[in-house]
């Protein structure tokens, strides 16, 4: 009796033990990814969305919770979307993290130095922007660059896309105070464009009005960062979407895992992005663009 | 390589801006929604693709010039000629066919009509706008009656100002001279929330015409605010005034060159604009406008009357207009204005137009389509119904096309109609001296019903633009006939007078006339520093009355040239007029003048500051109007300071 019974026991624990053989076999083929919203709305949930989509195709399992519930502590990467995220997951330090929708500057400020943390920028490289410009623009040589407080953090950057690009940079430091007018007017005289760059003063709603109004008057078109500003003024507007972000955010998380560990490397820019082309004003200021296809694909061509 | 050796060359300069404390940088600003700045109505619509010639008058040309009163502007556009008949009468007629009162041109300051609906023409002087907060003038050469209405005949002016906050802070200026001039500018430009401002004060004072007693003084308020409580609303509201004090009457005759007018015009003016996408807007605009003139003389006295009525030639009108537009692009290649408007004119001189006031309501619908089936065409198809009060009900069609073969090219065809309708004072004039009971003399009566002038038009058009060159081509060819011209009649009897001082005048609808011409702008931007625009013109009129024939000068020309020396600008003018008529006036000769600006700019820290001097008409005494007139050389300095 007490023979059958170890008999029954020793099978038991060799089916325990080869579920957990199993198990930890299953885990490594796929492993779990937190994906960590900074609200469960809008364009958050839009590239969580196209991530979990992309990444469900290939049957891995994503977790979708937002700082104030965030209690998947036993995932592989933990994919923060927006900034407040981020926060939240550099605050558990010890394992990966991806961070998504979140611009260059402020990863940079929140995350620089730390291991395991990688990025998918939210802005475009700025050599691509400066070259769509090129592109767009024949005769294109100089661009004007008003910078604010935050983004005048990108001055070396912005030389080297210059060198890099071979457009030339024109760039002046809006500050609280007043005088918009004289700083476009001075960048305008060697620009043939502008190119406007995201800064909480610089590029806030207040002086937007006036920099579109302004920059028209001056008749240099202005290439920008976002949909919305294509609408408002911008004769181009270069951005990536939060679906594209998503998808690619997806492709990069498949890559990175190998050996049962993510191995994510530098923060990047996006590869894929979107073209914004405002044909009211291209008509206005009587400028002849290519198709937006064209020009991605001209883009997507170079180095 | 060069290029691209300096491209990593980037300057920095710290400068400030209109700009409140901010939240820091986050995801949300790619994201956000954002106002349409550059709406339909906000972009002018390239040259090559309008249905008419243009001529943009900017900012810079403006500065260039040196001149300090509106109507001197438009030395600047080919075709037009410009006359100071006194410092309080300038008189402003494209390819002639007017007399002083040039009633054939619209002339609208942000969409607000100032054309007089009393005299017609417009009083140029009582405009309450300062040079300095215009943004640009686009003339529209040619009927835009389309667009624009009755009276947008000859020629159309639209001004534009600046928006509320363009360059906000401080400007003060003032510019001394001879010739009596003193003028004198305060601003303040400002933003709040959603609010933005701007107040400017100015004086305005001038001898204009050589040994005449016509001096002017202006003084003027002119407030502007825009409301945008959101990302589609915009809301403008507009006020302001002009207090004139001149010597010598505002209308063309006077009874005593002791005479002085006391000039008064004040409009307010609010625009609601909402923008549903960057191709469609609708807005709503409501304005009323008071002009009052007080002009008092030494009463007449006749041997065995006595004193004679009336002592003045006093009068004011108004005008209150309220007009809803809508813009669209229902696809990609058809654009769409939509207008209706509603607008009521009063008018009262009891010593020209008899004791009661004159009043009359305007109804307007017009729509104009633009219709671009392949990038190299475009047709225009535009017409305005309009039911007035004096011209009843006309519609004013016009139909073009814009033909660009290959770029840089661009040619234009198109034919209009377009009504003058006759003015409160043509229609209903009653001037009489009395004494008691009696009539001693009637000088004006209007016994017929009058109807609107009608030209019909057709023009041709090239424009050539060079981009590496920077040169900008605008050829302009036209063919008018211009049908029932209003003027003076033969005498017509009075029964009852008791003194006869010459003929009794009547208005009536007597001539007509063809005009053939041809003009070209062209404007080189020669590099940064230079640019240089140039136009000429050359009319024919035939018509059954000499003085149509002769009202255009067969030639002139126009020259502006600016610049930039560094630390120096310099800017010339020339502009040349052939021998002309004010229809009713005796002959202008032909005569030229030569205007010259320097300028310097300074800057201390924040404060930007601009020292010009200007000498004007530097060849010497000319006229414009009669050879008694003459505009004598003059010079002023001006310094204005931004801070």
């Amino acid at each position: 009796m007490i023979g059958l019974l170890r008999h029954h026991l020793a099978r038991l624990s060799f089916v325990f033990l080869a579920c957990g053989v199993l198990c930890a076999g299953l885990a490594r083929a796929a492993p779990v990814v937190n994906v960590l919203v900074a609200e469960p709305a809008g364009i958050y949930q839009e590239t969580a969305n196209s991530l979990t989509q992309a990444l469900g195709r290939e049957g891995w399992k994503v977790a979708v919770t937002s700082p104030g519930r965030n209690s998947a502590n036993g995932a592989d990467l933990t994919v923060a979307i927006g900034t407040k995220a981020l926060e939240t997951a550099l605050a558990q330090p010890g394992r990966p993290v991806l961070s998504l929708l979140v611009p260059r500057l402020i990863y940079e400020r929140l995350a620089s130095g730390q291991q395991q943390v990688s990025a998918l920028y939210l802005d475009q490289p700025l050599t691509r922007q400066l070259r769509l410009l090129g592109l767009a623009l024949p005769g294109m040589k100089k661009a004007g660059v008003p910078l604010g407080p935050s983004s005048q953090g990108l001055q070396a950057a912005l030389q080297s896309a210059a060198k890099a690009s071979g457009i030339q940079v024109n760039s002046a430091l809006i500050n609280q105070g007043s005088d918009l007018y004289a700083t476009l007017n001075d960048m305008a005289e060697d620009s043939q464009a502008f190119l406007l760059l995201p800064d909480p003063v610089a590029a806030q709603r207040s002086v937007l009005q006036n920099f579109f109004l302004q920059t028209y008057r001056l008749k240099k078109p202005v290439l920008a960062y976002s949909e919305p500003l294509v609408q408002s003024g911008a004769l181009l507007a270069l951005y990536s979407t939060p679906a594209q972000l998503g998808e690619e955010a997806a492709a990069w998380i498949r890559e990175s895992w190998s050996n049962g560990a993510f191995r994510l490397g530098e923060p990047r820019y996006p590869k894929r992005f979107t073209i914004g082309v405002n044909r009211t004003v291209a008509r206005s200021l009587d400028i002849a663009l290519p198709s937006e296809a064209a020009l991605s694909r001209q883009l997507e061509a170079m180095p | 390589m060069l290029n691209r050796s300096l491209a990593g060359m980037a300057c920095m300069h710290t400068v400030l801006a209109w700009a409140a404390p901010a939240d820091p940088l986050s995801e949300m600003d790619y994201f956000s929604e954002q106002p349409v700045v550059l709406s339909a109505s906000r972009l002018s619509q390239p040259v090559n693709r309008a249905p008419a010639a243009v001529t943009v008058i900017t900012r810079e040309m403006i500065e260039a010039s040196g001149f300090r009163q509106l109507p001197d502007l438009l030395r600047l556009v080919p075709g037009f000629q410009v006359s100071w008949v006194r410092g309080n009468i300038p008189t402003v007629t494209y390819q002639g066919l007017s007399s002083i009162y040039s009633r054939r041109i619209q002339v609208l300051v942000d969409g607000r009509s100032v054309y007089n609906p009393a005299y017609g023409q417009v009083q140029w002087r009582g405009i309450p706008l300062a040079l300095d907060d215009i943004d640009r003038v686009e003339v529209v050469r040619g009927s835009n009656a389309a667009n624009d209405g009755v009276n947008a005949v000859q020629a159309s002016i639209h001004i534009y100002t600046r928006s509320a906050a363009d360059d906000p802070g401080w400007t003060a200026g003032a510019s001394v001279g001879s010739a009596k001039v003193r003028d004198g500018l305060l601003r303040y430009a400002g933003a709040s929330g959603d609010w933005q401002w701007r107040v400017t004060l100015s004086s305005r004072r001038d001898d204009w015409i050589k040994n005449q007693r016509d001096e002017a003084r202006d003084h003027l308020l002119d407030a502007r605010a825009e409301w945008r409580p959101n990302n589609r609303d915009e809301v403008t509201l507009q006020a302001g005034g002009v207090l004139g004090e001149w010597d010598n009457s505002s209308v063309g005759y006077t009874f005593s060159n002791q005479q002085t007018t006391d000039f008064f015009n004040g409009y307010v003016q609010g625009h609601w604009r909402r923008t549903l996408s960057a191709d469609s807007e609708w807005s709503l605009l409501v304005n009323h406008t008071v002009t009052r003139a007080d002009e008092t003389f030494p009463p007449l006295f006749n041997r065995r009357l006595g004193v004679l009525a009336p002592d003045n030639l006093n009068y004011w009108f108004s005008r209150s207009a309220l007009e809803f537009s809508w813009q669209a692009r229902p696809t990609e290649q058809l654009r769409t204005v939509w207008t209706a408007e509603a607008r009521r004119d009063r008018a009262w001189s009891a010593s020209l137009a008899g004791p009661d006031t004159h009043q009359g309501s305007m109804y307007r619908l017009s729509g104009s389509l633009e219709w671009s089936p392949r990038e190299e065409w475009v047709l225009h198809a535009g017409a305005m119904l309009e039911k007035h009060y004096y011209a009843g009900t006309r519609l004013s069609p016009r139909l073009a096309v814009n033909w660009l073969p290959v770029p840089g090219h661009s040619f234009r065809l198109g034919v209009s109609r377009a009504y003058r309708s006759p003015t409160f004072l043509e229609q209903e004039s009653d001037f009489r001296f009395t004494s008691g009971p009696f009539l001693v003399d009637q000088l004006l009566l209007s016994p017929f019903k009058l109807e609107s002038e009608r030209m019909d038009s057709a023009e041709l058009g090239y424009l050539y633009h060079q981009a590496t060159l920077g040169l900008d081509l605008d050829v302009r060819l036209f063919h008018n006939r211009l049908d029932d011209v209003i003027d003076f009649t033969t005498p017509y009897p009075v029964a009852g007078e008791l003194a006869r001082n010459g003929a009794d005048l009547t208005y009536a609808n007597l001539y007509q006339a063809r005009q053939w011409g041809g003009e070209y702008q062209l404007r080189w931007q020669a590099g940064k520093a230079t640019w240089v625009t140039l136009s000429q013109s050359w009319t024919r009129i035939r018509s059954d009355f000499q003085d149509l024939v002769d009202s255009a000068p067969a030639q002139t020309l126009s020259l502006l040239a600016s610049h930039d020396f560094g630390l120096l600008s310099g800017s010339v003018g020339y502009y040349r007029v052939g021998k002309m008529r004010w229809v009713g006036s005796s002959e202008t000769p032909a005569h030229d003048r030569l205007d010259l600006r320097l300028s310097r700019a300074f800057k201390f820290g924040k404060t930007r500051a601009d020292l010009a001097v200007v000498a004007q008409s530097i060849l010497g005494d000319y006229s414009e109007f009669d050879t008694d007139r003459l505009f004598e050389p003059r010079a002023y300095v001006s310094f204005t300071m931004h801070f």
